[in-house]
């Protein structure tokens, strides 16, 4: 009994695994549930560890050849620098996350949590004070050595100096005496030139070797010392960490929203007392103004939401809400467009023309395009209640929708509307016969047909073009987000090119391969979808 | 007048300068309630010949008649049985079948729709496997799940095309044991496609050949008198069974062979091409060869 459920077990995680298209972690599953172990063995070598160690050296060939090319932005990042921007950005979107609860806080959680910042200050403070030190010791470590390294070659380089220079005098004086033989009248031409060239040639030698020990004292002085860079950054990261406390402070104290609920009510209350004591009308109305002034602002301060900078999560959100806007009203356009044209052979002699021309145009195109359009319809986004009513939605209006956003998605949305539209006109058309057959004999209405044969029978195809579409989708998002400076995903790459930080390289690096996982991601989902559709158990290609 | 008649019936394919005929002067008539089977060769245009009986095509002259009425359009009194089963692979057994009974008695409630669809698929002792879907179940189990469809619709006429060709030899004994059962209990007019003769004589009243195409026609029938039920076991060791089944064969064979003599080879004469020997042009020719030129300014 208990090896049938296990099998049950067994079976269910393998057919998971077919699904998704992870069929490569198979061996692993049968290998844990025991079975032929010596073939699980074999075949996790062949497809599990050969493609892990391929990576590896990938990944090595990487990290070596990187710092040999210097950029303009610094060098080119090894994967850890990668690694350590990726982990940077999710410390700052944590810290916004602290932030933005701080700035909520209330009553006694508020006073309990500032207590607990202002020990975390006095900590850190006494870090700084440490890391201050330690760097202090390594660079007065790191001044030393290079002192002793570079005293002997400065000598060096000083005495060749100073004898060049006695030559170089000699070799001038030389040419000066056979000048002089002219003044003489005993002046030979042959000579002069001799003694002139003779002395250009000693100065360029001597140059070149100035040049060498000049050259290896650079060296010296451009070698990182780690310890000293390690305790540089020790000291930077602990710097950070104060100021956020300090604005964590500030968010729990002046800048709290009910501290400054509170504020404003004390000088209501004041306003409130003095328009009682009020006695001319001038000073009443005045007074009275104030007040109302004031409640007003009370209900704004009350509702006032914390205004979070833009980290790479929220850029990722924003890119997905983008992508799956564009990516749905491309498929609400191929889906009915392509059966028709898959119906009608006017239909498709009719849109022909227009599918092949519009097909390959660039994004980039029809981003201009859009960006045109759609600012014609929103003169004035920020009062067009279209962005008022978005912005007050629960989950999209975190987002900020805004034209930006709509052309964003008006782009994705014609250029991934191509390959579904076409793959929806075949997958209609190329219907078996046999099945219209079947649809004649039983005299089946249009409407039957559609839902009942034509449609099914075109799906697998259908979602092979959406599969194709949101990867087309997800890529030109990315172009066009960067370029029309629509917040998401793009926008990061685009600003952190802009802006060149010291690891504003890295973070390029670090949201290729955020923008790569998630397009698998997306990928992956859409190939789950296919296999649910697909009616014949036949295989998806990955 | 006879129950289904084709009537001087013919078809092709082409324009009008290049036309073949696949069948010409169509004559069959069958009564009410006869099982007929029609022989030939592949490629004779049996499969044509099941689509004019069903309506799906319509043929260039003459017609085809059932009670009195010219066929225009296929219908579900005409119940064809294709040859490659035609189920609809994204639907379940149940499901298949129930389209087209819907399709027929629109008027059914669920429950009775399904008492019919369950009825049907009993009839084909496949009910356990109602909520399967085609691609798996083995070939004779779709070709069962074909038949309880067409029988579900309760045509008026049972078109079967081929409908055992594609099965292997048992399950074909099998499912034709079990379309006789069927038509012995609920007796219809059958016509039925086939390339076995054997399979004709177990089943049909009246045997029809068809000649070898193009221009192919029903030739002189056979009647079949042997008793029902017809066991396949013992029928083999029947003396009238045997000559009947030799003289089928004979004539089968010798249409064959005429077929054959009558067959035009043409050859087509070929021109006498010889490659061009171009070594020669290039030695005769002073500086390099044009397209050489061409090559490099491109990469100029």
């Amino acid at each position: 009994m208990a090896d049938k459920t296990t099998d049950e077990i067994k079976y269910r995680i393998l057919r998971y695994l077919d699904i998704t298209g992870f069929t490569v972690f198979d061996p692993i599953v049968r290998l844990c549930f025991g079975e032929e172990p010596k073939k699980q063995v074999e075949s996790i070598a062949k497809f599990l560890i050969v493609p892990i160690i391929f990576v590896a050296i990938c990944v090595g060939v990487w990290w070596k050849v990187a710092p040999e090319h210097k950029t303009k932005s610094g060098e080119v990042p090894t994967p850890d620098v990668v690694f350590e921007s990726a982990v940077i950005n999710d410390t700052f979107s944590k810290r916004e996350k602290m932030k933005e609860s701080d700035f909520l806080l209330v009553g006694s959680e508020r006073e309990e949590t500032l207590a607990e910042v202002e020990k975390a200050i006095v900590e850190n403070d006494v870090l700084v004070v440490e890391y201050k030190a330690k760097l202090a010791k390594h660079e007065a470590d790191y001044e030393a050595k290079l002192e002793e390294q570079l005293s002997p070659l400065q000598a060096n380089l000083a005495k060749l100096k100073a004898k060049n220079k006695e030559l170089a005098a000699e070799l001038k004086a030389a040419s000066a005496v056979e000048a002089e033989k002219f003044e003489n009248g005993n002046g030979s031409k042959e000579g002069l030139l001799a003694a002139l060239r003779a002395e250009t040639e000693f100065k360029d030698a001597s140059r070149i070797d100035e040049g060498i020990i000049k050259d290896k004292i650079d060296a010296i002085r451009s070698e990182k010392y780690k310890p000293m860079e390690e305790a540089r950054l020790d000291l930077s990261a602990a710097n950070n960490e104060a100021q956020f406390l300090s604005k964590r402070v500030d968010f729990l104290t002046r800048a709290n929203r009910s501290m400054k609920v509170e504020v404003a009510k004390e000088k209501l209350e004041a306003s409130l007392a003095k328009l009682d004591d009020a006695t001319t009308a001038k000073a009443a109305l005045s007074e009275s103004k104030k007040v109302i002034r004031q409640e007003d602002s009370i209900t704004r301060l009350e509702e006032q939401k914390y205004a979070s900078a833009m980290t790479v999560y929220m850029q990722i959100k924003r890119s997905l809400f983008t992508v799956f806007i564009g990516f749905l009203v491309a498929a609400a356009i191929a889906i009915p467009v392509g059966v028709l044209c898959g119906l009608s052979k006017i239909a498709m002699a009719c849109l022909t023309p227009i599918i092949s021309i519009f097909k390959p145009v660039s994004p980039v195109v029809w981003l201009l395009i859009f960006q045109i359009v759609v600012g014609a319809f929103f003169p004035d986004p920020e009062s067009h209640p279209f962005f008022l009513l978005m912005n007050k939605l629960p989950f999209i209006g975190s987002l900020g929708v805004n034209p930006a956003l709509i052309f964003s998605a008006c782009t994705v949305a014609m250029c991934a509307v191509w390959p579904a539209l076409v793959n929806t006109a075949l997958g209609v058309s190329s219907i078996d016969q046999d099945h219209i057959n079947v649809a004649r004999v039983l005299r089946l209405g249009f409407w039957d047909r559609l839902t009942k044969i034509i449609i099914p029978s075109a799906l697998p195809l259908v979602f092979a073009g959406l599969r194709i579409s949101l990867g087309v989708g997800w890529m030109v998002l990315i172009a066009a987000e960067a370029l029309s400076s629509s917040d998401g995903l793009g926008k990061f790459v685009w600003d952190e090119y802009q802006n060149g930080s010291s690891f504003s390289f890295a973070n390029i690096l670090y949201a290729c391969f955020v923008v790569g996982i998630i397009g698998f991601l997306l990928d992956r989902m859409m190939i789950i979808l296919q296999r649910f559709v697909s009616f014949d158990g036949g295989e998806t290609s990955l | 007048m006879s129950y289904l008649e084709i009537r001087d019936a013919c078809i092709g394919f082409g324009t009008v300068d290049n036309r073949t005929e696949v069948l010409s002067n169509i004559n069959l008539s069958v009564e009410e309630n006869e099982f007929v089977a029609v022989i030939g060769f592949s490629g004779s245009g049996k499969s044509t010949l099941m689509s004019l009986l069903a309506g799906l095509q319509l043929p260039d002259k003459g017609g085809v008649y059932l009670d009195g009425k010219k066929v225009t359009e296929p219908g579900t009194h005409l119940g064809i049985m294709f040859q490659n089963y035609s189920l609809l692979p994204w639907l379940s057994v149940s499901e298949n079948i129930g389209l087209a009974v819907k399709q027929v008695f629109p008027k059914y409630s669920k429950d009775e729709l399904q008492e019919h669809v369950d009825h049907y698929l009993k009839m084909v002792s496949l009910l356990p496997a109602a909520e399967k879907k085609p691609h798996e179940l083995s070939g004779g189990m779709r070709q069962r799940v074909s038949l309880a469809r067409t029988l579900a619709m309760k045509p008026d006429v049972l078109l079967l095309d081929e409908p055992l060709s594609a099965l292997d030899a048992l399950t074909r004994a099998n499912i034709q044991d079990e379309i006789m059962r069927i038509w012995n209990e609920d007796k219809r007019t059958v016509v039925m496609i086939t390339n076995d003769v054997d399979e004709a004589l177990l089943m049909a009243d009246r045997i029809v050949p068809l000649t070898m195409g193009p221009e192919a026609t029903l030739s002189k029938p056979f009647e079949v008198k042997l008793d029902r039920p017809r066991d396949r076991t013992t029928i083999n060791n029947d003396p009238d069974y045997r000559s009947l089944r030799t003289e089928i064969s004979k004539f089968l064979i010798s249409m064959n062979k005429e077929a054959k003599a009558l067959r035009v080879t043409s050859n087509v004469e070929m021109p006498d091409v010889q490659p061009r020997d171009y070594s020669e042009v290039r030695r005769k020719a002073i500086g390099p060869i044009k397209i050489y030129e061409y090559e490099d300014d491109e990469q100029g």
